[in-house]
């Protein structure tokens, strides 16, 4: 088998026993980007010289003892990358090479993990089906004629088609887990403040969260060890040590009391969706689970709320882009007004130009109270609704998705469509809780994922019944031929 | 509300968003049927949730504070660099007026 279809902790056994070396799992990593990334372009800049440099230091011995020292990695293109073009799939950043790394981008490196590239995605992570990037369209890896989800969709076509070991992606409103599912393998959307955000150019302050997108749950828990580190430089960073998640890999799920909210499985969940996500319970109470259905009433208003607050915080966060300290910036301006009209209209796409204008709106005089205070009010609730239910739960399952990848411009005319895909994934960003997507089914076809959600800082627990999960199906081991 | 394009005009102008008329026509359709769907919130009772508890924490807030501490910032140069216009350490841009 090559090297590329393994797993991290495959990759990771080979190397301790001195089977393979970082080089040879780097040079096989990018003979299969060669091979198939014109068909699904997952990447918009390769780094092999750094992944070169980074190979050969782990087989010097440099970074012995690290777990995932020597596997590679795909980083989402709006995570900062020093020296490194870093352009959040946006004409106006096109040109950016940011002059520090991400802390969680330092993380991998003194880790010893090789970053392979910089993953395509929807323009400033503003999208559910990477056809917002201003530079090119992702395909899913199942399906070509299909999006590979969004905004993260670069990353997860990238691990999904074994492009990369792992990738990084990151989640506001739902853009690690929906890939996730779409392409059929694992994501997780961390609890807020568990992964720092600097270095994460900023979509929404209060929703954005970096997180793994891996091939399964060990890998997953691997990178999370990886990255989840207080850091002084994020003031949202919640100093609360973490464990360590390789611990949680049990395979034991009795006694777990699951919640399935009916607000995400009835109507406008395709039937299909609805029946996998049962079947899985089904397999989950067969090992000792046992699950009922509740009711969480503020989520029929949780992607209202979510759609005045994302894009009122992206309008204050996007204002930085206007030609002045970095970026591209509009010629002929014969004044500063001017230079900032003109620098956004050229370089910045339409459906960030949407969320801008959404947002500047529900902040505006005399719409302040009715759209954002009310938004936050029901984000409120929405936490409220899960604080009960956790009182008597351990975890909430639903669909992460309402169905599976729509097709390549099936949704593009009509963003309120586009939005209802993020309908399950949501409340969650709004919660500030932490949730998984894992593989459970098909159809026709095209991966179907179950969203795990927990309480605050209980993603031991998501990665237990992941596990769990994983032993006793198959849906994980199954592989997109690309 | 319905959103008219001299919503949109000034929502655009506020965020310094140049537009063509074109993009002007459409997005006030495609914002119209945003603001109908999200006018949902309306019709939930929040009378319950006050202001103040929605508001951050004031030890969450104290959590992310430090003292003042002078430290010398060395990225001045690499900073500089990546400007699209400068002059000596400065960001060059059009006259203001």
């Amino acid at each position: 088998m090559d090297l590329y279809c393994l797993t991290a902790h495959e990759l990771k056994d080979k190397l301790s026993k001195k089977e393979i070396s970082a080089v040879d799992i780097v040079d096989s990593t990018y003979r299969r980007i060669d091979a198939v990334e014109n068909k699904l372009n997952s990447y918009n800049t390769l780094i092999k010289e750094l992944a070169y440099e980074k190979a050969k230091e782990v087989d010097e011995g440099k970074f012995k003892g690290k777990e995932l020292a020597g596997i590679p990695i795909a980083i989402k293109d709006n995570i900062c990358t020093k020296g490194i073009k870093t352009t959040c799939s946006s004409k106006i950043l096109e040109n950016y090479i940011p002059p520090y790394n991400a802390t969680v981008v330092d993380l991998l490196l003194d880790e010893g993990m090789i970053p392979i590239g910089k993953t395509n995605l929807d323009e400033f992570a503003m999208g559910s089906s990477t056809e917002n990037s201003a530079f090119k369209i992702t395909k899913n890896p199942w399906n070509l004629d299909c999006v590979p989800g969004g905004s993260s969709g670069g990353s997860a076509a990238a691990v999904a088609a074994d492009e990369a070991a792992l990738a990084l992606g990151s989640d506001t409103g739902g853009s690690i887990r929906q890939p996730a599912s779409y392409c059929g393998i694992v994501g997780l959307k961390p609890t807020y403040g568990r992964v720092s955000r600097y270095g994460l150019v900023a979509f929404a302050s209060s929703l954005d969260q970096i997180g793994p997108i891996t091939k399964d749950s060990t890998d997953c828990a691997l990178l999370m060890n990886v990255i989840s580190k207080y850091d002084c430089n994020d003031s949202t960073s919640k100093n609360v040590e973490a464990p360590d998640y390789i611990k949680s890999l049990i395979n034991n799920v009795k006694g777990l009391k699951i919640g399935i909210p009916k607000e995400l499985i009835g109507e406008g969940i395709d039937e299909e969706v609805r029946n996998s996500i049962f079947n899985a319970v089904r397999v989950l109470e067969k090992e000792g689970a046992s699950f009922q259905e509740i009711s969480l009433p503020s989520f029929e208003y949780a992607l209202a709320a979510y759609y005045i607050i994302a894009p009122a915080e992206a309008s204050s966060n996007l204002a930085r882009y206007d030609g002045v300290h970095y970026g591209r910036r509009a010629k002929d301006s014969q004044n500063l007004l001017d230079l900032y009209f003109n620098t956004r209209r050229e370089f910045l796409g339409a459906e960030v130009k949407r969320r801008i204008m959404i947002g500047t709106y529900a902040l505006s005089a005399g719409y302040y109270d009715a759209y954002y205070l009310k938004a936050q009010k029901i984000r409120a609730l929405i936490k409220n609704d899960f604080d009960s239910a956790f009182k008597d739960l351990d975890i909430i399952i639903s669909p992460t998705a309402p169905s599976p990848a729509f097709k390549i411009g099936e949704k593009t005319s009509d963003p309120l469509s586009m939005y209802l895909s993020d309908i399950a994934t949501i409340p969650i960003n709004l919660a500030g809780l932490p949730a998984i997507s894992i593989p459970c089914g098909f159809d026709r076809g095209l991966p179907i994922g179950m969203q795990i959600i927990g309480r605050p800082f209980d993603e031991e627990t998501l990665l237990r019944v992941a596990f769990s999960y994983e032993k006793a199906t198959d849906w994980n081991r199954e592989k997109a031929r690309v | 509300m319905p959103v008219d394009k001299k919503d949109t005009e000034y929502a655009a102008n506020l965020a310094r968003l140049g537009l063509t008329e074109e993009e002007k026509v459409l997005f006030t359709t495609q914002i119209n049927n945003i603001l109908s769907y999200i006018d949902v919130i309306n019709s939930v009772n929040t009378e319950n949730i006050s202001s103040q508890s929605i508001q951050l924490l004031d030890s969450e807030a104290k959590a992310a504070l430090r003292e003042d501490e002078e430290i010398p910032f060395l990225n001045n140069d690499k900073i500089i660099s990546i400007a699209p216009e400068v002059e000596e350490n400065m960001f060059r841009v059009p006259r203001m007026l």
